[in-house]
């Protein structure tokens, strides 16, 4: 008997179909392992930063963090004509990097010791390291290759380091926003994959911005880990 | 209705019975954002984008081979290769619009926030619900002879709304890179 060619057509496609989806699956699991891997570490990280009684003596490798409140950090890379704002949060801390029309990284990490600062960039090879020292944060980042130098003073509400994360429709990636908001302005940016535009204004009263008619809301970065 | 008619009910059926699952799984299994990316592509729409827009080229080879088999192009005698070609051109555009199908449905699922995502949701279930009516039309005797025609119309009609509804949309937007 002859097979006919359409059903094995249907058959071959069906085949192709059920393999791609027993990929699918498996690369969606290895995702949500590894984001719970992530969130995991970052809970682990955290519960040190828990206040020790005060009797408690520091432990050599685990140097205490000065209780501070968070605080963020704002100021200028005079080299690139950007701005960065740095949120501290115990031992983690959330460094934003942002010239407002192009140039952007997000940057996370810590302190073991509540003065030296060291953060990874989510860009390839993108660093921030910062010393705090009388109440300004002073270090380098390394963006797009280069090391630049900058100084950040410490900002009060409503002035602050903000980000929206959103999702349009499950079609598409997430749309991020970020935003440094001084006493000189604002300058933000907003990425989608490999596509950067400047963000749209946000109205820092009602942390709200409207992004592609839609509105969204901003939320302030504390320096815990996004 | 009349016998011949009558024959095509059981295709169509089926080919509803295909596009109401998928339309349905893709409104049901959450979107999870994430599916296996293709080797060589910047991201997995581009990797969509281009199987798209090979199906749709392909598409093309299938409605100009159709049409001269219909002796519809004036002047030229369809080749013995012609059938071959129609075959062969549909198969594989047909295989490779599968796996972009199975990552809109798995990933990203049936949308209707705006017209471009609502019109490709539901063409997308539309699509594999024809190309099945049409795959069982073809060794079924005794249809009427505008079923086919129609079938692959509508199949091919559908794929291109497909494309300029997501991969014309996608390199529109993100400009053409691989």
């Amino acid at each position: 008997m002859k097979l006919k060619g359409p059903y094995v057509t249907i058959a071959a496609g069906a085949l192709v179909a059920a393999t791609v989806l027993g990929l699918s699956i498996t690369a969606a699991n290895r995702d949500a392992e590894r984001a719970a891997r992530n969130t995991a570490a970052a809970a682990a990280a955290e519960s040190p930063a828990v206040p020790p009684s005060p009797s408690a003596q520091p432990s050599p490798s685990a140097p205490t963090v000065p209780d501070r409140p968070p605080t963020t950090y704002a100021g200028s890379i005079a080299g690139l004509g950007a701005s960065i704002a740095v949120a501290v949060n115990g031992r983690s801390a959330v460094g934003y990097v942002c010239d407002g029309k192009r140039v952007e990284a997000w940057y996370q990490g810590g302190t073991t010791d509540g003065t030296a600062f060291t953060l990874a960039g989510n860009a390839d090879g993108a660093t921030l390291s910062a010393k705090l020292g009388q109440g300004a944060l002073a270090g380098t980042v390394r963006i797009a290759g280069r090391d630049l130098t900058f100084t950040a003073q410490p900002v009060q509400a409503p002035n602050g380091l903000f980000r929206a994360v959103e999702q349009a429709a499950a079609t598409q990636a997430a749309t991020v926003v970020g935003w440094i908001v001084t006493p000189d302005g604002q300058v933000g940016i907003q990425r989608r994959g490999d596509e950067v535009a400047p963000a749209p204004v946000l109205d820092p009263a009602s942390g709200t911005a409207t992004l592609d008619g839609r509105a969204i809301k901003a939320v302030p970065v504390t320096g815990a880990p996004l | 209705m009349t016998a011949k008619a009558a024959r095509l009910a059981v295709p169509a059926a089926v080919g509803a019975a295909v596009a109401l699952t998928l339309g349905v799984y893709g409104k049901l299994h959450g979107p999870t954002g994430v599916g296996v990316s293709l080797a060589g592509f910047s991201s997995g729409f581009a990797a969509k984008s281009w199987l798209a827009t090979g199906a749709v080229v392909l598409a093309l080879v299938q409605l100009a081979s159709a049409l001269v088999m219909y002796g519809k192009v004036p002047g030229v005698r369809a080749p013995s290769w012609t059938g071959g070609l129609h075959r062969w051109s549909g198969r594989i555009a047909f295989l490779l619009a599968t796996p972009v199908a199975v990552h809109c449905l798995y990933a990203a699922g049936f949308q209707t926030y705006d017209l471009r995502t609502t019109v490709h949701s539901i063409m997308g279930c539309f699509f594999f619900g024809a190309f099945t009516v049409k795959m069982l039309i073809l060794p079924r005797k005794g249809v009427p002879g505008w079923a086919l025609p129609l079938a692959g119309g509508l199949v091919f009609t559908a794929l291109v709304v497909l494309w300029f509804s997501s991969a014309f949309w996608f390199f529109s937007t993100t400009g053409v890179a691989l």
